[in-house]
């Protein structure tokens, strides 16, 4: 033992004693100590939460009643490690070391209590007749049982629609299942509703629009049994049964153009997701793809077509998974990744599945057959899937792009290297002799003016040629290739260039120190290198990087033109891609991230944990790299400013260097984006505490075993030659003989041969990169990354992990066995297994039940995103299940579903039924009659504008503001838009989440946060004041005032006009006159005549506040 | 249609009208439902619900938006003149802060002094609200969550860290509906600034929209939509005579629907608050004394608005709204957020304040409101003893104070502290759950029997925590 160690061994001793002293009269291991230092204080501050109670379960799941419950601790681990009161938890909480873990909660014990409890546990934490035991009341989840006893778990079975007695009411099963309900309990079903309340009904139910006075009439005028039949197919064929039906999918997905939290910042063109539902729907693309679209959409090995514009459709679905609230600069950042991805799971479990997987975040969910393991088995989907801004439009067809330029570039290599080969043999005859010679030259003083040798070197050049026997052109070659190796290190004639200028006595020892070892320091480890990198490691978000990384050989098109062959593997941007813009109107990303263009030119690393505390990235060019540490998208905001790295352009590769310190432990990504016009190329990506020296390639020529300059220039002759033989059989295969191609390239460049060759290659390649996509629209979607799984967090929080959980679905449905990724998240196989009937009777359940939702204005199942045990039960589960099975068995076709749940009688039923039906189905449980419904804010407003005349029909596109009153404020507050949304329909407006419409908010559209399948409806006195006083309504009124006031017609006539397009029916008499009257009194109140236009929008608006208008019988 | 919250909650016609008799209130109104009707999204009750006797009628929320700090206000640590300067690393352990700019430990640069009967310490920011010091209960061991100002604001207002939950002022309204006959229940007197957030801090969240907070503005009008744009009241009584006559074929044909029925009510009751809140807003009635006493004469223009604000929410105590939340004026700094120049901006952030809120006091208890009326000051976090930079604090949500006044909390009480620094939570740690548990009980609430069932869970104000704070309960 040193002195110095002697001397604080010592000093640590007489401290330990210190401590100790006071409690000497009573040893620490002693019964006494315990009963009257430690038992008491355990009973007073932890008993209430942590010991065997009846009521309820001990917290965390530790007890501290007995040693057994202690030692064996809780969710965190032990709570005490006898003798090691600094390895034991219950001592790190009680000293309030650790902020999130502190204990007692409600405040610190005395010092003293402290250190009596820690000298308990260093003395071996005894405990007197301890017959405690360590059990906890947890274990009763049942995965097999709770599967068991809830009817939403079991298969969907096949029913046939039961018999019943009055055959003649209903049309189909659907009918039959209704009414054999009914009838079973005495109850009539209510008569049908009048042809025109149908025919509104419907109209609203499946477009969102009020029907025109023509359709109306249309639909009289039509008495054939197919009426009915024309008006659905003719809704259903609408665009606009998109927009209706896609505004009830948004609810569904949380959709919102920005992030909302602190500065509202976007979600960069989001809309096309929005665009995308509505396009879906009107397609009626079948429900499962649909779904597997959003899970996996950019995986799909048959990615759907936009039919006239060919774009990928499919990867748009990705793009719901973006749409949730964001934090801009979380001081807690793996916090936030696990609340961010907790909404995801949330929605993701919520909209598909009617479950709520997200209560078994923190412990397994008390009612439902779904464990902790279950939900973070989906939590590494989420983390094995990034986020991007995808060029949708051109993806296809730069990726083909893309591959025609690796393939030419295939064989564009070998045809210049069998050119230089050609060119270059002779040269290399006799190349010992040259280089000796070369040498002599340039230790005698080299001059070179800029069209090479001067006058007198050239002079000297030949004289040496002449003395030598050799040819003076071709030594002059060779003088400005070792010329030229002399600057650059890497060049295979760099030593033969140093040696040049030395004396012959310094050139065994430059010899040597040119062998010295060359290789990554211990303990760096590679996160990628390029030269051997795995399938998972080629993770480009688009095309400009190639197919693959560029291997030795390759041929480079630099920015001056010239060509080269590639030496290191690298993922090596293409400067073909140079000319990628965005049409004006596309969002980029907010914050820091968001200075460069990087859609379509970024390259990412796998997810790896940060250990070194430093990244070194091994790069050619210049450019960005961004560290997306626990995937955090979004640096904007004081903190996480140095996850941002710019590095300007400079020539060779060079390691760059990023500090992530303060990020250890965490997970991270890197994303690299070349700088504006400039080369970029990463060949390695590495952690470690120091920059790593530049690796270099072998040597041309093994120096160790070189006895001198005659003997290496004949290595250097025998070498070369025999690897100009080579070129004419492929490009150079390594990199040492890519650089030897290369200065060649050089020496050769004026011979025609080659020169033909090469032009050859550029003239290829401008054609095909004429044909490059350059402005494509881009939208949010996945990136999808290598597979990543997570630890269980015990208790929720990320602070504290449990055991490793492999990617899967839902143990309840599918099983334990992790899912059969192959490369990268594993989504495709996910989304597989959702939407397999067989295996999952959720998804179609939930999706019937939704349609049934919106048109019957109850669900079958009335917690439309609960099927759980808190949910309610099916009031028909005969007819969910056979609804269901139907579903999957027509193709999963919404449209299907739909017209023939509104061909049915039970659709077609008034409102009102008879008295005695009433009492027997208070809660029209059993559908007896249809439901009264108001109408959505969307559709309120929509159908003001389709009544007004203003209404613009023109669909999707970037939203229109919100026009903004004073009443809307806070930061990030956006520029306000048109009073009237220029006439475009709701679904259309702007949704910013700190700035959403007030009127829409009133009636109830809901705030974006979560799954919502089921609207509120709400009935308050601001809707009438809306009504009353919004200048928009006023705005609309009079719109439709001018429209009515322009065509012919006398008072009576306008009147009942209006009354057609606002209510589809015409005025009754008592209604015409009331009207007339009010114009005639409201223009005396104006001091004008009846025809004005100021009273008929006062009529107009009135009619807008009519509960006709808002109501659907 | 479901039944359900959603519905007003079926008062006969008649009943409706003799309300019409008792003058009127404001805006999104919502809350003039609550007090017939609040259920589940299951069940419908009637009654309001009262776990046990409440003191507290009404609670006025004095929101210290941005964050004021505890060192600087009510929690006086002398030791910081001791370290003043020193590297704060040395003296204590230093959590991860939102701007991670550690400047030097920090003392107050203002002076303390004892007040009133208690003796307790006040900086020389509160002169007014140091008179009133033995009025208030002081908790000096508050904690949160979240350190980011969007965060620790929907945690201070719905209990949860994340957009889209009820705020305190719904659940308040939700339980116990509002004995305001012409109000909403709760509503949010706006200084001028939204904190960060928006508008989703007063928002019902998945309870119906009929409890979200209304925000009334400063300015005039102050809420959306309660002026006619018609040039002459005739006009709009023309209309709404047509609209009678009108809905009384509505009614016909949807059968007299319930909701139909409550949707033709909320016309007769949106056209009294047109009325309703101009007599609210106009202060001719009150004294010049009571105008004094508030500070409407004040030399800084923004203690002007904030007195406003104060004498608002005491006429709004005397109509019976339930819960009144006041925002904070903008003066020259930011919020109360000093990242930088503490001084400066604490100091015009209190001005605003100080002699509002002490008016509020003296005159609810003048009037004999403050028993009933629970005040309470709070911002969503506190700042740290060491500087951000030069001369701001950092965001700190280890420990910061929050103090009650009125209502059923105890005058004069002290519970909690902070370490010698005015850092961390030594003793006595009071969770946001607790203080919300706090105020509901004095609502005659239990906070743990308030629930709304949504996504599969029986959702409460408190999730599943909350303790109340028996220390500060009369």
């Amino acid at each position: 033992m040193s002195n110095a160690r002697l001397l604080a061994a010592i000093a640590v001793a007489g401290c330990l004693a210190l401590v100790r002293s006071p409690c000497r009269a009573e040893p620490a291991d002693g019964p006494e100590f315990f009963e009257k230092k430690v038992r008491p204080v355990l009973v007073e501050h932890c008993f209430k939460c942590h010991a065997d109670q009846e009521v309820k379960a001990p917290k965390g799941g530790l007890r501290l009643d007995s040693r057994a419950g202690l030692l064996r601790g809780g969710d965190n681990g032990p709570a005490v490690v006898p003798g090691e009161p600094d390895k034991s938890r219950l001592i790190e909480a009680i000293r309030y070391q650790n902020a999130d873990l502190q204990m007692p909660p409600k405040g610190k014990l005395p010092d003293a209590t402290i250190a009596d409890l820690a000298a308990w546990v260093k003395s071996g934490a005894i405990w007197p007749d301890d017959g405690g035991s360590a059990a906890t009341r947890a274990g009763t989840f049942d995965v097999a049982k709770r599967k068991r006893e809830h009817w939403a778990w079991h298969p969907v079975r096949k029913y046939d629609p039961p018999p019943v007695k009055d055959s003649a009411w209903g049309s189909g099963a659907v009918d039959r299942f209704i009414l054999a309900k009914l009838e079973a309990k005495g109850i009539k079903p209510a008569r049908p509703a009048e042809r025109r309340v149908w025919l509104r009904r419907v109209t609203f139910d499946l477009i969102g629009l009020p029907p025109a006075p023509a359709e109306v009439e249309a639909y009289l005028a039509d008495t054939s049994p197919n009426a009915e039949r024309t008006v659905v197919d003719r809704l259903l064929a609408s665009p606009h049964f998109g927009e209706r039906w896609g505004r009830h999918w948004l609810d569904l997905v949380r959709y919102a153009e920005t992030r909302g939290h602190e500065f509202d910042a976007p979600i960069p063109n989001a809309f096309q997701y929005r665009d995308y539902v509505i396009r879906a729907l009107n397609a009626d693309v079948p429900y499962d793809r649909f779904v597997r679209e959003h899970v996996a959409g950019d995986l799909l090995a048959d990615p759907r077509r936009h039919p006239t514009e060919r774009f990928d459709e499919s990867i748009l679905g990705t793009g719901f998974w973006f749409l949730n609230e964001e934090v801009h600069s979380p001081v807690d950042i793996r916090q936030d990744q696990a609340d961010r991805f907790d909404n995801r799971i949330d929605v993701l479990t919520k909209a598909f599945l009617g479950l709520t997987v997200s209560c078994a975040r923190c412990h397994d969910h008390k009612f439902d057959a779904i464990g902790t393991r279950d939900y973070y088995a989906l939590f590494g989907f989420v983390e094995s899937s990034g986020y991007r801004q995808v060029r949708f439009d051109s993806c296809d067809q730069n990726r083909d792009i893309a591959a025609a330029l690796a393939e030419l570039n295939r064989r564009s290599s070998a045809a210049v290297a069998a050119a230089l080969s050609r060119v270059a043999k002779p040269a290399t005859e006799q190349l010992a002799d040259y280089l000796l010679a070369a040498r002599d030259a340039i230790r005698t003083g080299p001059e070179f003016g800029p069209d090479g040798p001067t006058e007198g070197f050239r002079s000297r050049i030949a004289d040496i040629a002449r003395e030598r026997k050799l040819e003076a052109g071709r030594l002059t070659g060779w003088i400005e290739n070792v010329a030229r190796a002399g600057r650059n290190p890497a060049d295979p004639f760099h030593i033969w260039a140093k040696l040049a200028s030395v004396d012959s006595k310094l050139v065994r020892e430059i010899l040597d120190k040119a062998t010295a070892a060359n290789s990554l320091p211990s303990g760096t480890e590679i996160v990628v290198d390029f030269a051997r990198s795995e399938p998972n490691d080629w993770l480009p978000d688009d095309a400009s990087f190639g197919p693959g990384p560029v291997r030795p050989g390759r041929l480079r098109c630099d920015s001056d033109g010239r060509v080269t062959f590639v030496d290191y593997a690298a993922a090596e941007y293409d400067r073909a891609w140079d000319l990628l813009t965005v049409p004006a109107g596309t969002e980029n990303d907010p914050g820091a991230i968001g200075k460069r263009l990087r859609a379509g030119r970024t390259i990412r690393t796998p997810t790896f944990k940060v250990t070194a505390g430093k990244l070194h990235y091994f790069v050619r060019g210049g450019g960005m790299a961004y560290a997306a540490v626990d995937a955090h998208s979004f640096i904007q905001g004081p903190l996480h400013g140095q996850l941002v790295k710019e590095f300007p352009v400079a020539g060779g590769f060079r390691w760059v260097t990023q500090d992530l310190t303060p990020y250890k432990g965490h997970h991270v990504h890197v994303e690299f984006t070349p700088a504006k016009d400039a080369d970029f190329a990463v060949a390695m990506v590495v952690q470690s505490e120091s920059v790593p020296p530049a690796p270099s390639a072998a040597p041309l020529i093994a120096t160790d075993k070189v006895k001198g300059l005659r003997d290496l220039a004949e290595a250097y002759e025998r070498e070369v030659s025999e690897r100009v033989s080579r070129l004419k059989d492929g490009p150079p295969a390594t990199a040492e003989d890519a650089r030897l191609a290369n200065a060649l390239l050089i020496q050769f460049s004026r011979a025609t041969e080659l020169e033909a060759a090469t032009s050859d290659f550029m003239s290829d390649r401008e054609r095909m990169v004429a044909r490059v996509w350059a402005g494509s629209r881009l939208a949010p979607a996945i990136w999808d990354a290598n597979g990543v799984d997570e630890h269980v967090f015990i208790r929720g929080s990320p602070k504290g992990l449990g055991e490793l959980v492999p990617r899967r679905f839902l143990e309840a449905l599918t099983g334990t066995a992790p899912i059969d990724a192959g490369r990268g998240s594993g989504r495709l196989e996910l989304a597989r297994q959702m939407t397999d009937p067989r295996k999952n009777p959720f998804i179609a359940r939930v999706m019937v039940n939704r349609v049934w939702h919106h048109l019957f204005g109850r669900g079958l199942v009335a917690s439309v995103d609960n099927f759980g045990v808190l949910g309610e039960p099916p009031t028909h589960p005969e007819l969910l299940d056979f609804l269901a099975d139907r579903f999957v068995r027509e193709g999963w076709s919404v449209k299907t579903l739909v017209r023939d749940l509104v061909l049915s009688s039970t659709y077609r039923m008034a409102t009102q039924g008879d008295t005695e039906a009433a009492k027997a189905d208070p809660q029209n449980l059993l559908v007896h009659k249809s439901r009264l419904k108001r109408l959505e804010g969307e559709a309120i407003r929509d159908a003001m504008l389709a009544v007004s005349g203003r209404l613009d029909r023109a669909p999707f596109g970037a939203p229109v503001p919100i026009y903004l009153t004073p009443f809307l404020d806070g930061r990030g507050r956006p520029a306000s838009g048109p009073l009237d949304g220029n006439g475009r329909r709701s679904v259309y407006l702007a949704v910013r989440r700190n700035f959403l419409s007030p009127m829409l908010l009133a009636f109830d559209t809901p705030i974006p946060f979560s799954t919502i399948g089921r609207r509120q409806v709400s009935n308050v006195p601001a809707q009438a004041l809306i009504l009353l006083n919004d200048p928009f309504v006023h705005q609309q009124a009079a719109t439709w005032a001018k429209s009515v006031l322009a065509a012919p017609g006398t008072a009576s006539e306008r009147v009942d006009g209006m009354y057609r397009s606002a209510f589809g029916r015409a005025a009754k008499a008592d209604e015409l006159s009331a009207c007339l009257e009010f114009l005639k009194d409201q223009a005396a109140r104006y001091g004008t005549s009846a025809d004005d236009a100021k009273p008929w929008a006062d009529l107009a608006h009135t009619l807008f506040n009519t509960k006709e208008f808002i109501y659907l019988d | 249609m479901h039944r359900g919250f959603a519905m007003f909650g079926r008062p006969s016609r008649r009943e409706l009208l003799a309300r019409a008799a008792n003058g009127f209130g404001a805006v999104a109104l919502a809350a003039l439902l609550a007090d017939d009707g609040r259920a589940t999204d299951t069940r419908v009750s009637g009654k309001p619900v009262r776990h046990h006797p409440a003191k507290a009628k009404s609670v006025i929320f004095l929101y210290m938006d941005g964050g004021p700090s505890q060192i600087d206000t009510f929690d006086y640590k002398p030791l910081l003149e001791k370290h003043d300067g020193k590297d704060p690393h040395k003296v204590f352990k230093v959590e991860p802060t939102q701007f991670n700019d550690v400047g030097k430990v920090m003392a107050s640069p203002w002076k303390f002094k004892r007040h009133g009967d208690t003796g307790r310490w006040v900086s020389e920011l509160f002169p007014h609200v140091a008179k009133c010091i033995d009025d208030l209960a002081i908790i000096r061991s508050v904690v949160s969550k979240f350190p980011e100002h969007t965060s620790a604001n929907y945690f201070l207002h719905t209990g949860s860290g994340v957009q889209g939950r009820p705020s305190m002022g719904a659940w308040a309204g939700y339980g116990l509906g509002t004995d305001s006959k012409d109000l909403p229940g709760f509503i949010v007197l706006n200084g001028g600034l939204i904190p960060p957030g928006g508008l989703d801090n007063f928002n019902s969240g998945f309870l119906p929209a009929a409890y979200q907070g209304s925000v009334f503005r400063a300015g005039d009008p102050p809420v959306a939509n309660v002026v006619p744009l018609e040039t002459k009241s005739e006009l709009q009584r023309g209309k709404l005579d047509l609209l009678r006559k009108l809905d009384a074929g509505a009614r016909a044909r949807f059968g007299g629907a319930d909701e139909v029925e409550s949707a033709i009510q909320n016309y007769e009751t949106a056209f009294r608050m047109q009325a309703a809140v101009p007599e609210l807003m106009d202060l001719k009635g009150e004294s010049e004394t009571t105008k004094k006493l508030y500070g409407l004469d004040a030399a800084f223009p923004q203690t002007q608005t904030f007195a406003r604000q104060c004498l608002l929410a005491r006429r709004l105590v005397e109509r019976g709204v339930r819960f009144i939340e006041l925002t904070c004026p903008v003066t020259s700094g930011d919020r109360w957020d000093q990242h930088q120049n503490l001084k400066e901006g604490h100091e015009s952030n209190a001005r605003a304040v100080d002699l509002p809120i002490a008016g509020l006091l003296t005159d609810l208890k003048a009037r004999g409101l403050l028993k009933d009326t629970l005040v309470v000051w709070a911002g969503e976090f506190g700042r740290t003893p060491f500087a951000q930079g030069a001369n701001g604090r950092d965001h700190n949500q280890y420990g910061f104070t929050v103090w009650l006044a009125g209502g059923g909390a105890r005058a004069g009480a002290d519970h909690g502290e902070t370490d010698e620094w005015g850092y961390k939570v030594v003793k006595d740690r009071v969770e946001m759950h607790d203080l919300h548990a706090t105020m509901l009980h004095l609502l005659g609430v239990d906070h743990k029997r308030l629930t709304f069932r949504f996504g599969g869970r029986d959702m409460r104000l408190t999730d599943v925590h909350g303790e109340l704070v028996q220390n500060v309960l009369a």
